[in-house]
């Protein structure tokens, strides 16, 4: 029986592969003019977060010779849905179906609508174990979507997604009007709409937002959206402030010291929030934990102000499976002895369609092993390493702090709004020793294997396997 | 293939015949893969044969290990990030084991995962870094 069937919350989920394969063949009529609708299959991965499932949609399956009627409307054959639900079973897959509209924005549905999908959500449940999934598409690419879910007396009934993702070089969504409504502000924001557009800033404000890392990158980032009106987000951060952190962490003085980083910055973020309304999550747990990674699951897009690598592979996998995108950023000294020869820092966005954090060189994936190990906490182990070694360093004082939190941020507007029709940014390094800031195209090496998890929830390469910290975490014996 | 069983299948394919898995650690919970008699090729133990023993990341090859277990020991536990970590090693086969904390420098790469970890280790023994390290402690 479905284990899954009522969650708080319901998303849809796509690469922008798949969006833009099914844009061409459901609006290709209507794109020349014609009055015609048209209809696809389509298979999906469940993605679990802690209150939302997400259909992760994978694969679109092309109609043969006589799978649709088209006359205004569309329908399909018997043969068509079987050979979809068949294909989506053998995968352990879900099914979804897909189908166009003459108007623009979130659509409801029509009666008949209504009557075509809830028939095909008994035969779709029993055939995969998982619920059907009605996508509508809306002649302005806006999606729509829900979940259909059998209630106590075992009837058919939508349930409505909050919004409908399209994962790539831009995140762009499509909210529900009443699920994910308009943000109401309570201080005007003038000029970001000015910018780069009210549309585009009201999806930067309904965008569900999460920080990994708390310090003094993650802090200055969380400010950042308190102020730009971004009215949800979750803040994960297994620390607490200590008093060597004073001197970088923004809105924390000695009386916050104990404190968990999470709880100081939800204060300081609904303090500063234009959002009315706003809350932030704060989990004080590392998001390595699979009860905390199920919180990061929930975010539409994720930053990870972390410096330390087993957190930034978890942070890559979600990103490809979930089809979450992560800003990344990191900075990096170098010394001869203890006198500085170089200062770097970095920014950059990694998901589908963009090199992974791994290729792009945010983190080494042997050194995963060490942090699971817990070798990373042994100052025995660290005692061995060179001097000038990266995990002997912590670069985060506050000026270099707050110009990658900055850049983290042009980023995020960047991905989600769009601005000047830019949205793709490439790698950011600032370099101190020439005063100069790279832009680098990345790209990840032909052999990356996070590719293949794209779309794919938990199926291709399970949470519990790279979440599952390494027993010897808790063993961190000096011998 | 995700795990030890696809770490056994890459050393198996470049062939050799390692053994595993085997059960290891406190409660059993650690994946260990042995490869029994690899040849030192240079550097200061040249010529001795060794046995490996690796714990498998369970998301192996997304991420490889980060060091080896040696028997016999070859240095002594206090040096250079070699450690004798008993805990994590009960349930090998039998004999002295030392962990050698030597992560792969650099991207990981997928093809030919195998011979990528023969040659890395094969230059950590190689390592001048170990040259004048007295052996016994």
């Amino acid at each position: 029986m479905f284990p899954f069937q009522r969650r708080p919350n319901y998303s849809v989920a796509m690469p922008e592969a798949v969006d833009q394969s099914l844009q061409n063949s459901l609006l290709r009529f209507i794109n020349k003019g014609v009055r015609q609708e048209e209809l696809r299959f389509a298979l999906w991965n469940p993605g679990f977060g802690r209150t939302r499932l997400t259909a992760l949609l994978a694969q679109v399956i092309e109609p043969e010779d006589g799978d649709l009627v088209l006359s205004g409307n569309v329908a399909f054959s018997p043969a068509y849905i079987d050979r979809a639900s068949r294909l989506a079973a053998s995968k352990g897959m879900g099914l979804a179906v897909l189908h166009s509209h003459f108007t623009a924005g979130w659509q409801r549905m029509s009666s008949d609508d209504h009557q075509a999908e809830m028939r095909q959500a008994g035969f779709t449940l029993a055939t995969t174990n998982l619920p059907l999934v009605g996508l509508t598409l809306g002649t302005d690419g806006a999606w729509s979507a829900r979940f259909w879910l059998q209630d106590e007396s075992f009837h058919f009934l939508p349930q409505w997604c909050g919004d409908v993702r399209v994962v790539g070089r831009q995140l762009r969504s499509s909210f529900h009007p009443k699920l994910r409504p308009r943000i109401e502000t309570r201080t005007e924001i003038r000029y970001a709409p000015a910018l780069w557009g009210e549309h585009a800033h009201e999806s930067i404000m309904r965008t569900h937002v999460g920080v990994v890392g708390l310090g003094s990158v993650g802090r200055v980032v969380a400010e950042g959206l308190a102020r730009m009106g971004v009215q949800r987000v979750t803040f994960i951060d297994h620390d607490r402030i200590e008093a060597h952190n004073l001197d970088r962490l923004l809105g924390a003085s000695a009386g916050d010291i104990g404190a968990f980083k999470v709880q100081k910055a939800k204060e300081e973020f609904e303090f500063a929030a234009t959002a009315a309304s706003a809350t932030a999550l704060p989990v004080a747990r590392s998001v390595t934990l699979p009860e905390s990674f199920d919180f990061a699951a929930d975010c539409d897009v994720i930053f990870s102000c972390v410096d330390r690598p087993l957190p930034r592979h978890v942070l890559n996998c979600l990103s490809f499976s979930h089809l979450i995108p992560v800003i990344d950023g990191g900075i990096v000294a170098r010394f001869h002895g203890h006198e500085l020869r170089g200062c770097e820092w970095s920014v950059r966005t990694a998901g589908p369609y963009r090199a992974c954090l791994e290729c792009g060189g945010s983190y080494s994936a042997s050194d995963v092993d060490l942090d699971r190990r817990g070798l990373l906490d042994d100052p025995t182990y660290l005692v061995g390493l060179p001097r000038d070694h990266a995990f002997r360093h912590n670069e985060n004082v506050f000026p270099l702090s707050t110009a990658v939190a900055a850049q983290e941020l042009m980023h995020f507007i960047a991905l989600i709004a769009r601005p000047m029709g830019v949205t793709y940014l490439h790698e950011h390094r600032w370099h101190l020793s020439m005063g100069l800031m790279d832009a680098n195209p990345k790209h990840c090496n032909p052999d990356c294997l996070f590719h293949r998890l794209l779309a794919s929830g938990d199926s291709e390469l399970p949470r519990e396997r790279y979440l599952t910290p390494s027993p010897m975490t808790t063993t961190r014996s000096a011998t | 293939m995700i795990g030890i069983d696809q770490l056994l299948e890459d050393f198996r394919t470049a062939g050799l015949q390692p053994v595993g898995p085997i059960p290891c650690g406190p409660n059993g919970q650690n994946d260990f893969a042995v490869l029994r008699g690899l040849h030192v090729l240079a550097g200061r133990f040249s010529g001795q044969s060794v046995d490996v023993a690796l714990l498998v990341p369970k998301d192996y090859p997304y991420t490889p290990p980060s060091g080896l277990y040696l028997n016999p020991q070859l240095l002594p536990a206090t040096t250079l990030n070699v450690h004798l970590r008993a805990e994590e090693v009960a349930g090998l086969p039998s004999g002295s084991w030392l962990y050698w904390s030597r992560p792969i420098a650099g991207r990981w790469r997928q093809e030919n995962r195998a011979q990528i970890l023969l040659a890395h280790w094969q230059s950590v023994f190689a390592d001048e870094a170990i040259l004048n390290v007295p052996l016994s402690a």
